[in-house]
């Protein structure tokens, strides 16, 4: 009894924090989404569905159909540039598996915005890359490399290829190379013994990180209003903008409202997945 | 069948691991490489699988040269030193792998799966994973995903290293009896030296990477060529002689005058079952004291001591003997008895 008292003794600051800081906001959320508003954006005590109702309509779609690709974009590119990277740091000598996985968190000791405007100084027209293009003869005029889908594509791919590249490391770095050597003998070429052993024996780790990229990716606005600048509308910026600008918190909050049950559906089907298949993980 | 060139490798920044090994193994024969760990028998049969090259020297199968061929393209299957199952495959896609790669047909790959799982004693197995295996039944698994392909050749890496002793005894029969009868060609690596007389045609004793010796079962156990060798195999005491005059010469018990010309010095060895006791002196006999008998089972093992503390490791049949320890009798030793290496 009184160590299991204990026990939620030890509990009760996370508890407290997690109520404090992410419950309670949400449920505030929740609440502000059924809230009316005057002309002047201020809240009131009326309650309403219309908001909802107006996720209903075309337009409102097209946003959130828009961020759904480009997180999707996104995750796919970190998956297909990550993969080759973990698993070439999971093959090397341990000591420089170290250094390899330190460099590829180094980036987050510095602030995602002074990350992204660096992305700017990149890509704008007076750029370092149009200037070194332009320098070298291979352009005539600068390139439209900023305020596009695809500059944040490439600004949301480097935030985000760690939360990639780590969880499939965890996954690679398990993996026996007796199992690609069995499987060569059994007459595997490379191709088969990628997609049959490395494959299946790293899916923990692509399903973890295309959540760990998918599900933030949906939520970050500055890099679309900073790379994208006011043409591409996304979920993330949208909602922003309903807070900021806008002044419409119920339906910003009812835009949010939906990004947390989409998010909270990918995490269920994420650990629906998990526990069968992976049996074999845990003893070995 | 196999033939090894004169086969070198080293790993980068190192010594050599194998130097110059030359070896052919018959159709349907079973030959074990003996060998301390790490003396490069893994690398040995690696290089035969094709999962290493060698830096020199070749690889020949049936008369065909396999030296820069990939693995996935020999004739040879392997049973991993830790089986190296797939674990996200059951028992049966574990087995049919090699089949499927080759695009067998499913019905004749359902069909020779089933045939393999009786074969190996797993009916009923199939649908498991790897990890609700125990290690003898991991092995069979291992055994079957290889056999199915029909290898020309069969490697096995430490096949029974990693069962309990029980279990390796029964299976050593096993494998030995399933290769007899399917006429198939093995070649099978262990540390241990008893599993290799006990179930190889030909013996092969790797030491440094470099071949000791090779032969026949009994041939390595009573005519060890080197002090490695004896003392590899089964156990051994050493003496050393030195001639005196002629034929006579001093060693650690005494006198000993043989009837064959030998060198003025050199080292013979003796198995302790060869080492006779008597309760009275007779010519070429020794006195000693008895001590630690250990009983094990149908035999008794006992250490004879010599007045200058010399100590000689025996053996006798445990039935009708009256050992004790303390008691003082005669070693007596044969001419015959003594392995002369050098
Ligand atoms: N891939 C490798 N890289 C470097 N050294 C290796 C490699 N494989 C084996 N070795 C070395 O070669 C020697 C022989 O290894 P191995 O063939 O596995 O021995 P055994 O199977 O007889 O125990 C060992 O000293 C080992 O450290
Ligand atoms: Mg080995």
């Amino acid at each position: 009894m009184r160590q299991s008292w204990f026990k939620y003794f030890l509990l009760m600051p996370g508890t407290l924090w997690l109520g404090l800081f992410v419950a309670f906001p949400t449920l505030l959320v929740f609440l502000t989404s059924f809230l009316s508003r005057n002309t002047y954006g201020r809240l009131l005590w009326e309650f309403q569905i219309d908001t909802y109702l107006r996720l209903f309509q075309w337009e409102e779609w097209i946003v959130i159909l828009r961020s759904l690709k480009l997180s999707l974009e996104v995750t796919v590119v970190c998956l297909i540039t990550g993969f080759p990277l973990a698993y070439y740091i999971s093959r090397v000598k341990k000591s420089i598996q170290l250094f390899l996985l330190l460099l590829v968190v180094i980036p987050f000791l510095t602030s995602s915005l002074v990350r992204t405007y660096a992305w700017i100084t990149l890509l704008q027209k007076e750029g370092l890359i149009n200037r070194l293009l332009l320098s070298l003869g291979w352009i005539e005029e600068p390139l439209e490399l900023l305020y596009n889908e695809a500059a944040v594509l490439l600004g949301m791919t480097y935030m985000f290829l760690p939360f990639m590249v780590l969880p499939l490391y965890a996954a690679l770095e398990k993996l026996d190379t007796s199992l690609l050597d069995a499987a060569r003998d059994l007459g595997a070429g490379a191709i088969t013994v990628f997609l049959k052993i490395i494959l299946p024996m790293s899916r923990q780790g692509i399903l973890a990180g295309s959540l760990l990229v998918f599900v933030p990716s949906l939520g970050y606005f500055f890099i679309p209003d900073l790379l994208g600048g006011n043409r591409t509308l996304l979920m993330s910026n949208y909602i922003a903008t309903r807070f900021s600008q806008a002044r419409d918190w119920p339906f910003g909050a009812t835009l949010s409202v939906l990004l947390i049950l989409l998010t909270l559906a990918l995490v269920y089907l994420f650990q629906k997945k998990n526990p069968k298949d992976n049996a074999h993980e845990k003893k070995v | 069948m196999l033939e090894l060139c004169t086969i070198s490798k080293a790993f980068l920044k190192g010594q050599p691991v194998l130097k110059d090994i030359s070896l052919k193994v018959e159709k349907g024969e079973f030959l074990a490489v003996l060998g301390p760990s790490g003396c490069g028998k893994t690398t040995l049969l690696r290089i035969i699988a094709g999962l290493e090259y060698p830096d020199k020297g070749d690889v020949y199968i049936n008369g065909q040269a396999m030296t820069h061929l990939p693995a996935e393209k020999r004739p040879v299957n392997t049973v991993f030193q830790n089986y190296a199952l797939f674990p996200h495959l059951t028992v049966e896609e574990n087995i049919a792998f090699g089949l499927k790669i080759r695009k067998i047909e499913k019905a004749q790959i359902r069909q020779k799966v089933k045939e393999m799982l009786s074969l190996v004693h797993l009916e009923g197995l199939g649908k498991r994973y790897p990890h609700e295996l125990s290690g003898g039944q991991k092995q069979r698994v291992a055994l079957a995903r290889a056999l199915i392909n029909e290898p020309q050749l069969l490697l096995l890496d430490e096949p029974m290293a990693a069962l309990d002793e029980s279990l390796r005894k029964k299976m050593q029969v096993e494998l030995k009896k399933l290769q007899r009868e399917l006429e198939l060609t093995f070649v099978m690596v262990t540390h241990d030296q008893e599993e290799a007389l006990a179930m190889a045609d030909r013996v092969l004793l790797l030491y440094n990477g470099q071949i000791e010796q090779e032969g026949k079962p009994h041939e390595l156990y009573y005519t060890p060529k080197s002090r490695f060798a004896a003392e590899f195999i089964g156990q051994n005491n050493f003496f050393h002689f030195s001639q005196l005059a002629g034929q006579e010469y001093q060693f650690e018990l005494g006198r000993f005058i043989f009837t064959q010309k030998l060198p003025p010095s050199f080292t013979a060895a003796i198995r302790p079952e060869k080492v006779h006791l008597s309760t009275t002196s007779v010519e070429k006999s020794y006195p000693v004291e008895i001590r630690n008998i250990i009983f094990r089972g149908a035999n008794i093992f006992f250490t004879a001591v010599t007045h200058d503390g010399f100590e000689i490791l025996g053996e006798l049949p445990a039935e009708n003997i009256q050992l004790e320890e303390g008691q003082e009798v005669y070693i007596h030793i044969r001419e015959a008895d003594l392995v002369i290496i050098a």
